[in-house]
Formats: structure tokens, C-alpha cells, sequence
């Protein structure tokens, strides 16, 4: 891992099973917020959870993940001494142009952090062969 | 901005409040873990998740294995390229 805090990343997937109750995504945050690490959520990501989920009621789960204080949102084209919109942009390509996936490959790169993802098949597109992948499809 | 605030803690507390360079950031250091975990708690109980150890453990695991460094070579080289 980098020197850096973030350890995980969750992509639009992850953010989803945790809308849906899936325990081995809480057990995963839990686990590093309890190492005093953090969760890092792209924007994008959480748009497109957003976007994913219907009603009310995921729509409040999102919102009081991404303020914990173990999740960190990131940003995407805000420092423009950054470039993080080029990067994603063209990490998504391998990924068909899904932005949400390309920023959750670019954080995890940025972060040398591990990604978290219920579609591993489609993280390992655009990630480098022997990436740490958090398979959550099995769960 | 801060405030301030007058309370009273057990001996034991006291004491190693006393050993604090600190007192302050010690206090406030121990009462923002205490509110992110109880954040982080509310979070998951409304989702309907139910941590366990066990659960945890294996995550652990998982978390301490290093990305190898060819992985981390090629990350690089690819955020480079994409630059």
C-alpha cells in the first residue's frame, strides 16, 4: 500500500450491495475503519449508485455512508493541478466508457488501494493483471 | 473555533489525562473516534448489517496482502500513459 490512509475503494457495485444489505460489505468497512484506515467513495460512484437505486430509503443509505468519517468522497476534476478527468476518461475506455468504473480504477491506482467491486470481471478490465480485487459477488 | 468545557472524569481517567502532553488534543482525539465509530454503526444498522469478528478476521486477512509490485508498476505506468 501507498503511504496514503485510503486502503479501499468501493466502486458502484459495492456501493450497491451495501444499499442492499449485504453484510460482507459492512464487515469490510467496518474492518477498516476499525484499523484507522479509510473507505474511499469516487463521485462518480456515487452518482451512479444513486442513479441505480429506487426510493427513498437507499437514496438516505448512501448519503449517511458517504458522511462517515471512515469514507472519503473523491472528487473528480476539482484540482485542476490534477489530471484525474483525463485518467478516468481513459481507463473507462476499456470499460466501455462506464466513467464510475474508470474513476474507481484511477482512485485505487492514485491510492494503491484495493478495490472493492460485485462485477470483479469488469474491475479486472481496467485494472493491471494481479490488482488487488475485492470479489463481493461471492457473498 | 473551539469551546470550552468544565467535566469530571474517574481517577483513572484523571490520571492518564495527567500524563497527556495535551489535555485538549487528548480529549478531542477520543471523542471523534468515538463519534465516527457510532457514525459508521448507524450506518451499517440502517442497512439492516450485522458485523461479526469472524467477518471482520477474514477482511483482515485480505487487507494485509501487498498488491505486488509488478501490479503497482503497471498501475503507474498506466495513470503516466493516461495522462
Amino acid at each position: 500500500m501507498s503511504g496514503d490512509q485510503v486502503a479501499v475503494v468501493l466502486d458502484a457495485t459495492a456501493l450497491a450491495a451495501y444499499v442492499n444489505g449485504q453484510v460482507a460489505v459492512g464487515e469490510l468497512i467496518a474492518e477498516v475503519a476499525d484499523e484507522g484506515r479509510q473507505v474511499a467513495v469516487p463521485a462518480t460512484c456515487l452518482a451512479a449508485a444513486h442513479a441505480a437505486t429506487t426510493g427513498d430509503v437507499g437514496t438516505a443509505l448512501l448519503t449517511l455512508l458517504a458522511t462517515t468519517p471512515a469514507v472519503t468522497l473523491v472528487p473528480l476534476g476539482a484540482d485542476p493541478s490534477v489530471d484525474d478527468a483525463r485518467q478516468t476518461g481513459v481507463l473507462a475506455r476499456a470499460a466501455g466508457g462506464d466513467i464510475a468504473l474508470g474513476h474507481a480504477a484511477r482512485t485505487a491506482l492514485a491510492h494503491q488501494a484495493h478495490l472493492a467491486t460485485a462485477d470483479p470481471t469488469a474491475a479486472a478490465v481496467v485494472l493491471p493483471t494481479g490488482w488487488s480485487i475485492l470479489d463481493l459477488s461471492q457473498m | 473555533m473551539t469551546a470550552k468545557r468544565s467535566i469530571s472524569v474517574p481517577d483513572d481517567v484523571a490520571q492518564w489525562l495527567d500524563d497527556q502532553p495535551n489535555v485538549s488534543a487528548a480529549i478531542t482525539a477520543a471523542v471523534r473516534a468515538q463519534m465516527a465509530g457510532t457514525h459508521l454503526d448507524e450506518a451499517l444498522r440502517r442497512a439492516g448489517i450485522e458485523v461479526t469478528e469472524a467477518g471482520k478476521a477474514r477482511w483482515r486477512e485480505r487487507l494485509a496482502a501487498p498488491i505486488p509490485p509488478e501490479a503497482l508498476a503497471e498501475g503507474q505506468r498506466m495513470l503516466d500513459e493516461a495522462a
